[in-house]
């Protein structure tokens, strides 16, 4: 678990765990959210929405009319679909004034159990109920309190409003919790019950039949008269009566004052109108809805995403966040992190072990499928061949190359995202370190996670460049570091002279085991008062992005890929799959 | 205790009111009396626990039209509607009172599973407690000691109890189950 928020208040309803299946784009989604505020990320199309979406039906305060085949997964509408919560519920949340009794379940911290009189030592768990919606055959939707003995009873409006949510959409137009639609936050906060009749009996006295035009006044008699003929009800007159649709009282909203005029609040930003609507839920006292937020940067500056986001997470209310950007990421320190994999899995991200990460890389967090790189030339490399992969650009398929700052490092952040069971991607060496980790690893992630049989990548790629081809590959194709490269040889042979041919007479047979030296800034024994100056030749080689991305380029124009085809292709596969793309036989040249 | 006396101790904020009084002297009625004051305050939800249907009967004819805001059973159907949620958790079959009837000593059986339920879970009792914020326990002399555990449960969890008993009368006098609570000293309760 990565509870980094303080636990909440305990008086505040709060789902512990979530099942959704077959709702939409999701087939099966198990998920144990915290008390506090969740943020969570991912790429685009993975979901995330839909998990809120499953959340906001599941709780919503009215019944909803409208199911449509894409609500079910596949558009399998017989096979149904189904979304249910664990809930613990505070004490005069509703749920024990029902008309028939609910009974608790015991939270046992994995699943809610049937309480039994075994003891085993531990004390018992916490209460808490099981509610469901299904989403029938029939189109229908069923609201179900599932009770310890197996049996369902309604899960009925009342109680889902006692319970409170609050919705933040991403949609522009939705401005329910400003207006007085039956559940909403301004309804809740209001609470005024006789309104809806005592503002129907105004309306209806309406005289409308006046505001009519003489013509309209005629038509209006003549159709009485014709009741009459009929012997249907007459005495015809025009009132407001309501209607099937929107309740009269949804037509009424909050308004203030702008300029002089009092506009409705829904026509300001969608910023100010979703911190209005969460100023509105804020302002009912002791009650912490359950809350939403789709998309926190909608309509929100990055100086108001960070305060909407303190304001959160000092609230006692549970809070679903979705969002794509780094700085409401950066913000959300004090909340757990969760993120969707491309395989629409959800899983914690270790707020500890990818701290660092997520300061100096928010993105990779926000992509479909992150792959981390053990250093600026891994990450240099492998986003060119992954470039090669898709014949296009990385961004256009949500796939973001990162750099994991390390071997150490890289293992760290691997590791916490496996943990979460969640799939990413992983380029590093062989240093022969930690055996066991990095096999744990492989058996995770797969041809996903990519390792050099041994050694690293500078020595892998030397190791397989023909003789006749040394000269070339030591050339920098932008013309700037071929003599430094050159010098760094030299230095390393103690000569003067940095001629290609008078190097590789002088280095014999030890001239490619120079050029790994150099290229990976070994210090020469003997050496170390020179420490800086001999580790600062990797810099001149490959130890960049640039560096990386030069010696992918290398494999192809020096036609070193055919040799190293076996090692890398299946990484290269890997990615494309994991992003729904078909296997190719080979790269592009 | 005089009936204004009683009349006032029911209606107190006292958490525990123990009404002791032979036969005849208008218990049920007092009782009745109070069910149906608090059952008129809308805010309320009442649970009246008796031993026999007839008495069940006598309740119900006193507090009609008070709708579902008065709760009145036996104490053993409460206990096996107890069970029943439980079923899978206390190793019973899921019609817990036809298992009950059927079986020797079933209904005791069934109630000492629940108390030590009840025991172990606290949060039963404190849902009930939260449905039925006030509870009349009627004869409860004839309680046998899981049957009071039950009482104690929802008092415990914050429930008002008002307990009506008389000291002479005691219908149940068999040995109680192994493992059962035994039988209580109610009279010590207000001590």
């Amino acid at each position: 678990m990565t509870d980094a928020a303080p636990p909440a208040k305990p008086p505040a309803p709060a789902i512990y765990a979530l099942t959704i299946e077959r709702f939409r784009g999701i087939t099966s989604l198990k998920w144990k959210p915290s008390r506090g505020v969740n943020v969570i990320l991912g790429g685009g199309d993975v979901g995330k929405t839909t998990i809120l979406e499953a959340i906001a039906l599941l709780l919503s305060p009215v019944n909803p009319t409208t199911l449509s085949d894409p609500d079910y997964h596949a558009r399998d509408i017989e096979a149904g679909f189904s979304i249910e919560a664990v809930l613990s519920l505070p004490i005069g949340a509703g749920i024990s004034i029902q008309m028939k009794p609910s009974w608790p379940w015991e939270w046992t911290g994995e699943e809610a159990s049937v309480p039994t009189l075994e003891e085993g030592g531990t004390p018992a768990g916490e209460p808490v109920y099981r509610v469901r919606v299904r989403g029938t055959e029939d189109l229908e939707l069923a609201y179900e309190i599932v009770q310890p003995d197996g049996s369902a009873d309604s899960f009925p409006v009342a109680l889902r409003s006692a319970i409170g949510l609050v919705r933040l959409s991403g949609d522009d137009r939705n401005d329910r919790d400003l207006r007085l639609v039956q559940g909403s936050a301004l309804d809740r906060l209001l609470s005024d019950k006789g309104l809806r009749s005592r503002m129907a009996s105004e309306l209806a006295k309406n005289d409308v039949k006046n505001e009519l035009t003489t013509e309209a006044q005629t038509a209006l008699k003549n159709l009485d008269t014709a009741f009459k003929r009929e012997s249907l009800p007459a005495g015809l007159d025009l009132a407001i009566t309501g209607g099937q649709g929107a309740s009269i009282a949804s037509m009424i909203g909050l308004t203030a004052d702008r300029h002089g005029v009092q506009l409705p609040l829904a026509s300001w930003g969608a910023g100010t109108r979703r911190l209005s609507a969460l100023a509105i839920a804020g302002q009912n006292q002791g009650d912490a809805p359950i809350t939403l937020v789709d998309e926190v940067e909608r309509g929100l500056e990055p100086y108001r995403q960070r305060t909407l986001i303190e304001k959160l997470q000092t609230s006692s209310s549970q809070v679903f966040l979705t969002t794509h950007s780094p700085a409401a990421v950066s913000a959300a320190a004090k909340s757990s992190i969760w993120y969707v994999d491309h395989t629409g899995q959800i899983g914690p991200l270790d707020a500890t072990k990818i701290a660092k990460h997520r300061r100096t890389d928010p993105e990779a967090f926000l992509s479909r499928l992150a792959v981390v790189a053990e250093g600026a030339t891994e990450l240099g490399f492998t986003s060119a061949i992954l470039e090669r992969t898709f014949g296009s650009a990385l961004e256009q398929h949500g796939v973001h190359v990162s750099n994991g700052g390390g071997h150490e490092a890289t293992l760290g952040i691997l590791e916490a995202l496996a943990a979460g069971g969640l799939r990413f991607g992983g380029f590093a060496d062989d240093e022969g370190k930690h055996p066991t980790r990095w096999a744990n690893l492989h058996a995770k992630l797969g041809t996903l996670l990519f390792r050099w049989p041994s050694l690293c990548i500078e020595e892998n790629i030397i190791a397989v460049v023909p003789e006749d081809k040394l000269e070339a590959f030591i050339l920098d194709p932008a013309g700037e570091k071929t003599g430094v490269r050159l010098r760094s040889l030299a230095d390393r042979l103690g000569i003067t002279e940095k001629d290609f041919a008078v190097l590789k007479a002088k280095a014999g047979t030890g001239f490619r085991a120079l050029i790994v030296e150099a290229a990976l800034g070994t210090l020469p024994t003997g050496k170390e008062s020179e420490k800086n100056e001999y580790k600062a030749h990797a810099g001149r080689w490959f130890k960049s992005v640039d560096g990386g991305c030069e010696l992918a380029d290398k494999l192809f124009s020096l036609t070193l890929w055919p040799t190293l085809k076996p090692h890398l292709l299946p990484f290269c596969n890997a990615v494309r799959t994991a992003i729904g793309l078909g296997e190719i036989a080979d790269l592009n040249g | 205790m005089s009936d204004e006396s009683v009349h006032a101790a029911l209606r107190s904020n006292a958490p525990l009111v123990l009404v002791e009084a032979p036969a005849g002297c208008g218990k049920t009625h007092q009782g009745a009396d109070y069910a149906r004051d608090v059952a008129a305050d809308r805010s309320n939800r009442l649970l009246i626990l008796t031993h026999t249907h007839a008495a069940c009967s006598v309740f119900a004819e006193r507090t009609r039209g008070n709708g579902n805001r008065v709760e009145i059973r036996t104490i053993d159907s409460l206990i096996a509607h107890i069970a029943t949620a439980y079923h899978l958790g206390l190793g019973l079959p899921a019609d817990v009172p036809t298992w009950a009837r059927r079986t020797p000593d079933g209904y005791r059986h069934v109630a000492l599973r629940v108390a030590a339920l009840l025991k172990r879970h606290p949060m039963i009792a404190a849902a009930l407690a939260k449905r039925y914020p006030v509870v009349i326990c009627d004869e409860h002399q004839d309680c046998s000691g899981d049957q009071h555990a039950l009482g104690m449960a929802m008092f415990d969890q914050g429930a008002r109890l008002r307990v009506f008993a008389d000291p002479v009368q005691r219908i149940f006098k068999e040995t109680p189950l192994a493992g059962s609570n035994p039988a209580h000293d109610w009279a010590a309760l207000t001590k």
